[in-house]
């Protein structure tokens, strides 16, 4: 174990510097540390949530170069498709629903804002739905301000947002992989006024494609110091890059490359919970693009949470994830327990609840 | 790192104790160990083969537990269909044939042998094939010995043998997971005479069933007591257990992700310089957990495989086919250098089909 990056790390002071030398070190060494700043953090518990993943609409004016999912089947979810999918989750045990959409030219905050209610008064559940980039879009098309939509938001019911869009929070490479999405500074702006608007968020990074270790690192950087300013992260998740169907996947695999090797994953998530230390204690592993097995890996290299049971899931799927849509909550479990961990049910928030699993649901029948 | 395992490794002095606390024990001092002895013993290099995998026919007499593939889809190749697959295989310049199949009563040493000799006449490639159970079925049905259906087998054109139908060479494993299987005794017996005909052969392991890492290191040492009598076994191949659609799924849902490093970085370790060839399996792992098995002991990524209905039928997702550039973007993306191999560990030239046989 690299003792003195373990004491910095609990310390909050990892820098840029100790970030790139790692990667330079025996990686198992690296591994180790992180395993024992997860130890030490958050003990061997590993959470999981029980929700389900929904996309509104493939429709997109975006013209992100990643992406497999835009207009592939050009459907758009009514009022009632939605509410359905919604009273399915409830009837599984979802205490989540997550919600994003593609971006729609002629969809309003008004528009938003009636989903969410819609929602709100009929089910009890966490809303967890639209990115920065989102926000900043139906911002701009209604003519309002950023801070006026997530406060409207709030109070039609949103409980939290995912902090995707992120991608890399860098400028050259959003130009690149990303040139009509918001820039970094303006992430920034969006997230840092939903943290103060009292809506947490997730910080996420979407890497393996054409940034280095440098931009991931200063990627981090950002998310780091936001947090220390707001508190409002709830987790970190790397979102590894998955090549089939997309322009960006052609570029890649044109270089030899087919996203980020395995032990790149694994460092990815290492160096997360190094740089993270005490700012934010929950590192998720996506089992959806990982696939359960290196999840399980990932889980003793700095992870502590293994997502969602998701239900559906379309996106990683177009660009060519194999590890399927849905987990039930008892294969989770299996899968924690099988790496030797103790399985958490949590909210989107990481508040506890009481496991649902089929057994406890047919036992309460009886 | 560990260095007195490193030394004793090298020197081939483990003991079962060993390896039965580097299981327990810190898993990244041990994988970091691994790694080291991989690179003292192989260095640098990946290896893959490109090959592929025909699969004759899913009818099949024996009914093991964990099987997905018997009666799955219902089909049983000609020998013309046969062929066709291995001028696809030529097409790409593979240098290997790799046949499996169920095991049906009609599979006589005749019924080999006139299959090897249709894809010899017809084709430059080595064929790799069969496994003791099918050698030990085929002598059955024609009345002679394993012995003698091997030496037809040789002269009929089999290059290598496969050391497939191991599974765990624990009997009373055996006998929860495949009790038509041929015993663990058999099963030496007919890969030792195997290597004495001068048929080498893989050696494999299928964990992550219900056997314990007792039964798992009491198999690599089976193989290893082997290797030092003949020096016939070419690889070692971890297959880990696909527990979806067969009879096994309600008691195992396989091995973790992380054992799966293990029992990798363990074969390093137990085999040391006896068996210096550690595979891992990408259809079954998947090619990351593949690229992380490859920096804790292994060194070879197997084949490009073009076709494995047995594992899909297992639950495998993880595609039936990577081509040559595909493996050298894998291997190169985790800082190794990729080397093209025949079945045998002798040098391709890429694009060159069986060169590596011409210069041998």
């Amino acid at each position: 174990m690299f003792k003195e990056i373990y004491k910095r790390s609990l310390d909050g002071k990892i820098t840029k510097n100790d970030a790139m030398a790692l990667l330079k070190k025996d990686p198992f060494e690296l591994f180790r540390t992180a395993d024992a700043v997860r130890q030490e953090l958050v003990g061997d518990t590993v959470s999981y949530v029980v929700n389900r993943n929904m996309n509104f609409t493939d429709i997109c004016i975006g013209t992100c170069k990643f992406c497999a999912f835009r207009n592939t089947e050009n459907y758009r979810l009514t009022t009632d498709q939605l509410l359905a999918k919604v009273a399915e989750a409830k009837r599984y045990g979802a205490t989540e629903v997550c919600i994003q959409g593609g971006l729609l030219p002629d969809m309003y905050l008004k528009d938003y804002v009636a989903m969410l209610e819609s929602i709100k008064e009929k089910y009890e559940i966490d809303i967890h739905a639209f990115s920065p980039m989102e926000v900043f879009h139906m911002s701009k098309v209604s003519g309002v301000s950023v801070a006026h939509s997530l406060k409207a938001l709030k109070e039609a019911g949103l409980g939290s947002m995912p902090g995707t869009a992120a991608e890399i929070l860098v400028d050259d490479i959003r130009r690149k992989i990303c040139p009509g999405k918001l820039t970094t500074m303006q992430w920034v702006d969006v997230v840092t006024k939903a943290h103060k608007t009292g809506i947490p968020t997730t910080a996420t990074i979407m890497y393996g494609h054409i940034e280095t270790w440098k931009d991931r690192i200063d990627h981090i950087f950002i998310q780091r110091d936001i947090q220390r300013k707001t508190h409002g992260f709830t987790e970190f998740v790397p979102l590894t890059f998955m090549c089939k169907n997309n322009p960006l996947g052609i570029t890649v695999m044109k270089n030899g490359s087919m996203g980020a090797s395995g032990l790149d994953d694994l460092r990815m998530y290492a160096l997360a919970r190094l740089i993270f230390g005490k700012d934010l204690i929950n590192v998720q592993a996506s089992w959806v693009k990982l696939g359960p097995k290196l999840a399980q890996v990932a889980l003793h290299c700095g992870a502590n949470d293994l997502g969602g049971t998701l239900m559906e899931e379309r996106i990683s799927k177009t660009a060519g994830a194999t590890s399927g849509e849905c987990m039930s909550p008892e294969e989770l479990r299996a899968l924690i327990r099988d790496a030797e961990r103790t399985p958490r049910q949590r909210t989107t928030l990481y508040q506890d609840v009481r496991p649902v699993l089929k057994v406890a649901a047919r036992r309460a029948k009886n | 790192m560990l260095s007195d395992i490193y030394e004793r490794s090298l020197s081939g002095d483990i003991t079962k104790e060993d390896a039965r606390e580097l299981v327990d024990g810190n898993p990244f001092e041990f994988f970091d160990t691994a790694n080291e002895l991989r690179k003292e013993i192989v260095g640098d290099e990946i290896t893959f083969v490109v090959n592929r995998l025909v699969e004759v026919t899913d009818h099949c007499m024996i009914g093991c537990h964990f099987c997905s593939f018997r009666n799955h889809i219902g089909f049983k190749l000609t020998t013309e269909q046969i062929l066709e697959s291995v001028g696809k295989a030529k097409k790409i310049d593979a240098t290997e044939i790799c046949l499996i199949s169920g095991v049906m009563p009609y599979m006589t040493v005749d019924y080999y042998c006139d299959l090897f000799k249709a894809i010899k006449a017809k084709y430059d490639i080595m064929i790799h094939a069969l496994s003791p159970m099918e050698v030990y079925y085929a002598a059955n049905a024609s009345n002679v010995t394993p012995y003698e259906a091997l030496d037809a087998f040789r002269k009929a054109g089999l290059d290598t043998m496969t050391g497939a139908s191991a599974e765990i060479l624990v009997d009373s494993v055996r006998e929860k997971i495949c009790p038509k299987k041929v015993s663990t005794k058999i099963w030496a017996d007919i890969i030792t005479d195997a290597h004495r005909l001068g048929v080498r052969t893989t050696s494999s392991i299928m964990y992550g069933t219900v056997e314990t890492w007792e039964d798992r290191i009491e198999h690599m040492f089976i193989l290893r007591d082997i290797q030092r009598k003949t020096r016939g076994f070419t690889e070692f191949i971890p297959l880990t257990f696909m527990h979806e659609n067969n009879r096994l799924s309600n008691q195992s849902i396989g091995a973790n992700g992380l054992d799966d490093i293990k029992l990798h970085a363990l074969a390093r370790v137990i085999f040391g310089r006896d068996i210096p060839n550690i595979q891992v399996s990408w259809i079954k792992m998947g090619t990351k957990l593949s690229q992380v098995a490859l920096c804790a002991g292994a060194n070879d990524f197997g084949g490009t495989m073009m076709e494995d209905k047995i594992s899909v039928a297992g639950g495998s997702s993880h595609g039936e086919y990577l081509s040559r550039e595909d493996l050298i973007g894998l291997i190169t993306a985790i800082g190794r250098t990729p080397r093209e191999r025949n079945t045998l560990y002798q040098d391709v030239k890429p694009g060159t089909g069986a060169a590596g046989r011409v210069a041998q």
